[in-house]
């Protein structure tokens, strides 16, 4: 975790304050939008080959890493003691997430469908792959059945790719004190990409397999 | 590229406030800042004199006196 300056505590204690006062209504946030989404890919569930996997998975964020993710928005990684009503989780974009996992990435384009038709306001906010390609399709907005304030985000991803991130997030993008600036160096950075490539790949060439087509080595761009 | 610009002025990045810094030359680059000018612009303000009395701050806001207070300690 990063160490904050004392002077920053106060806005700290108070967005830790703001943030158990919210948490009832983020976990309600999250279970709307995971019921939601179970309940608009069922079709999709349903209808899986042996070899297909979609796995749906929701998670609030946690207090630290809420107070954490707002100040790597503050130029200069600090909450201005001056400001201190300024600052507000609720300008977070992600209290509340939804990942649907699925495998082969065929599938990735027919889940999109079902959930964009539901949350039709949802910005998109793709995460990029490479030249600026689409590795995975990331929404924000809010479930106002429930909540009007509480900001929330779902995203489709390739499960190899979803796997990987969840070790990779840990290591690399918060990677204990020790490691800071290390983890995440140029060459690091290099294998990440390499690695994503490749997950990308052997998906490619597993889809083209299934679909009887003729051998070949793809390269995903 | 923008990086090896300041690594080879021997500014250093801290990675928990996302800054570019120098002790010697008491400077210091905010990300966005660096983001948002141009690697002319960005040798620029690295080849500005300063007297080396006090830091100076490139940010796209000006940081307020608490701020800059918090920084001299981070940056020491």
């Amino acid at each position: 975790m990063t160490k904050h300056a004392i002077e920053e505590q106060p806005v700290i204690n108070k967005l830790r304050e703001e943030y158990f006062i919210h948490l009832p209504e983020i976990r309600r946030v999250m279970e709307y939008l995971e019921t939601e989404v179970r309940y608009h890919t069922r079709h999709v569930l349903q209808g899986l080959e042996k070899h297909e996997q979609l796995v749906i998975k929701s998670h609030v964020k946690d207090c630290e890493s809420a107070i954490q993710s707002l100040r790597r928005r503050q130029e200069g990684g600090i909450f201005d003691p001056e400001k201190l009503d300024s600052y507000s989780l609720l300008k977070l974009p992600d209290l509340a997430g939804v990942r649907v996992l699925v495998f082969p990435r065929s599938i990735l384009t027919e889940v999109d469908r079902a959930l964009s038709t539901y949350f039709v306001d949802w910005m998109h906010d793709p995460v990029p792959v490479g030249r600026g390609a689409m590795l995975a399709p990331k929404y924000r907005g809010k479930c106002e059945d429930v909540s009007r304030s509480i900001n929330a985000e779902y995203q489709i991803v390739p499960m190899l790719i979803g796997l990987f991130w969840q070790v990779e997030h840990a290591a690399i993008y918060k990677p204990p004190p020790a490691l800071k600036g290390k983890a995440d160096s140029a060459p690091m950075e290099k294998m990440r990409a390499d690695i994503e490539c490749a997950l990308l790949n052997f998906e490619a060439e597993y889809e083209s397999f299934v679909r009887g087509d003729s051998p070949r080595s793809s390269d995903v761009e | 590229m923008k990086k090896d610009i300041l690594r080879e002025a021997d500014y250093r990045y801290n990675f928990d406030r996302d800054i570019y810094f120098n002790r010697k030359a008491k400077k210091a680059f905010s990300l966005e800042f660096v983001d948002d000018h141009r690697e002319e612009e960005l040798r620029e303000h690295i080849q500005e004199p300063t007297d080396g009395s006090e830091w100076r701050y490139y940010f796209n806001s000006d940081p307020s006196e608490g701020v800059k207070r918090i920084l001299e300690q981070v940056l020491g």
